[in-house]
């Protein structure tokens, strides 16, 4: 039943990397064509060393760089992440069919 | 324009009133037409449980409500596998008939959605 | 695009609001439609003409206010969660027998018929959770 892959669900995660249950609740639920946005206090996630390993490598992986900057982790941040601003936050929002929060 | 809707519970019984907040987006959205499923993981399968006894604490129970569901046509309830057996349950320790789902196919109903509410 | 926003956060002392707030305007600065932004839980709070912001802080609902007045921004308030905190208009003022209202102009209740009605209205629902 899998369709066209295309862009397909966006997640936005705003907790940070504490709330283990949340990450876990997404990372089961992403497959290939989602992408993973971190807002807010789950930038964090971005330098915590062992998240990386739970996200599949085939994910596009986001940071909100107000919440980076913000919280003066952009030296930080490991490479897997991509770091965009309020527009590209849209137009992501955009390119993707739909976005779960997970909070 | 597309709205299957997935609403997802995934708090415990009288921890917040995010679950009652969820089921009243769900009849809303029924009393609206669109295409609705509801979907508990984690500690929200023990909102279906039969045993809550709401009042010893004076709690307000959604019981009555989830058994109503069927009669707003909201039929399609999912509940997952993994999350039933972390806590010892199976079906015939619920309150309203759902559909047990696997991890996989857990995902696979949230890639079918429009649009998700998740509280 | 048509966006419609489901923001369910308390605005004390968290940013959800705040991030919700920059991301309508982005949205709109982008030339997308924003067909309501619906407040639900205790962000219901945010709609009452009581609140105090300190001095050295943000008022996000202030920011919100203006936003709204100069898009023409739908800001639709769940009664039900508006009426449990205490946030009232005229006409539930004297339903529940309250001797004041305390709704901000610019905000509107109204029930989860309008959150369904954004679901079916727009082709994207983000949410701002917390």
């Amino acid at each position: 039943m899998m369709e066209l892959l295309e862009y397909e669900t966006l997640h936005i995660i705003n907790k940070n990397p504490g709330n283990t249950q949340i990450y876990a609740d997404c990372i089961q639920n992403l497959l290939e064509g989602d992408a993973v946005l971190l807002i807010e206090a789950a930038v964090y996630a971005s330098c915590d060393k062992t998240m990386a390993l739970y996200f599949p490598k085939y994910i596009p992986l986001y940071t909100l760089k107000a919440d980076v900057d913000a919280r003066g982790i952009s030296q930080r941040m490991s490479d897997e992440y991509s770091s965009i601003d309020d527009d590209e936050f849209v137009k992501l929002c955009c390119l993707y069919r739909k976005s779960i929060s997970w909070f | 324009m597309h709205y299957n809707t997935l609403l997802i519970f995934r708090n415990g019984p009288f921890e917040n009133n995010k679950n009652r907040d969820c089921l009243d987006i769900a009849l809303a959205c029924s009393a609206f037409d669109i295409p609705i499923s509801l979907l508990f993981i984690g500690d929200a399968v023990l909102q279906l449980t039969r045993d809550l006894e709401s009042q010893i604490i004076a709690q307000k129970n959604i019981a009555n409500t989830l058994r109503a569901l069927e009669m707003y046509d909201i039929d399609k309830i999912y509940v997952s596998a993994a999350d039933l057996s972390r806590f010892n349950l199976d079906e015939s320790s619920l309150i309203v008939s759902c559909n047990i789902l696997e991890q996989a196919d857990i995902a696979l109903l949230i890639r079918r959605q429009d649009k998700v509410i998740n509280l | 695009m048509i966006f419609s926003l489901l923001i369910y956060a308390s605005n004390n002392f968290t940013q959800t609001e705040q991030t919700a707030l920059r991301f309508t305007r982005s949205a709109l600065r982008q030339g997308h439609s924003v067909h309501r932004v619906f407040f639900y839980g205790e962000s219901a709070s945010s709609a009452s003409s009581l609140r105090v912001t300190m001095r050295d802080e943000t008022d996000v609902t202030e920011q919100w206010l203006t936003l709204a007045a100069a898009e023409q921004l739908d800001m639709v308030v769940c009664i039900a969660a508006a009426v449990r905190r205490g946030v009232i208009d005229k006409q539930e003022a004297k339903r529940h027998k309250k001797d004041t209202a305390n709704l901000l102009a610019g905000f509107t209740l109204s029930g989860l018929g309008q959150l369904a009605d954004a679901i079916i209205h727009s082709d994207r629902l983000v949410t701002f959770g917390n």
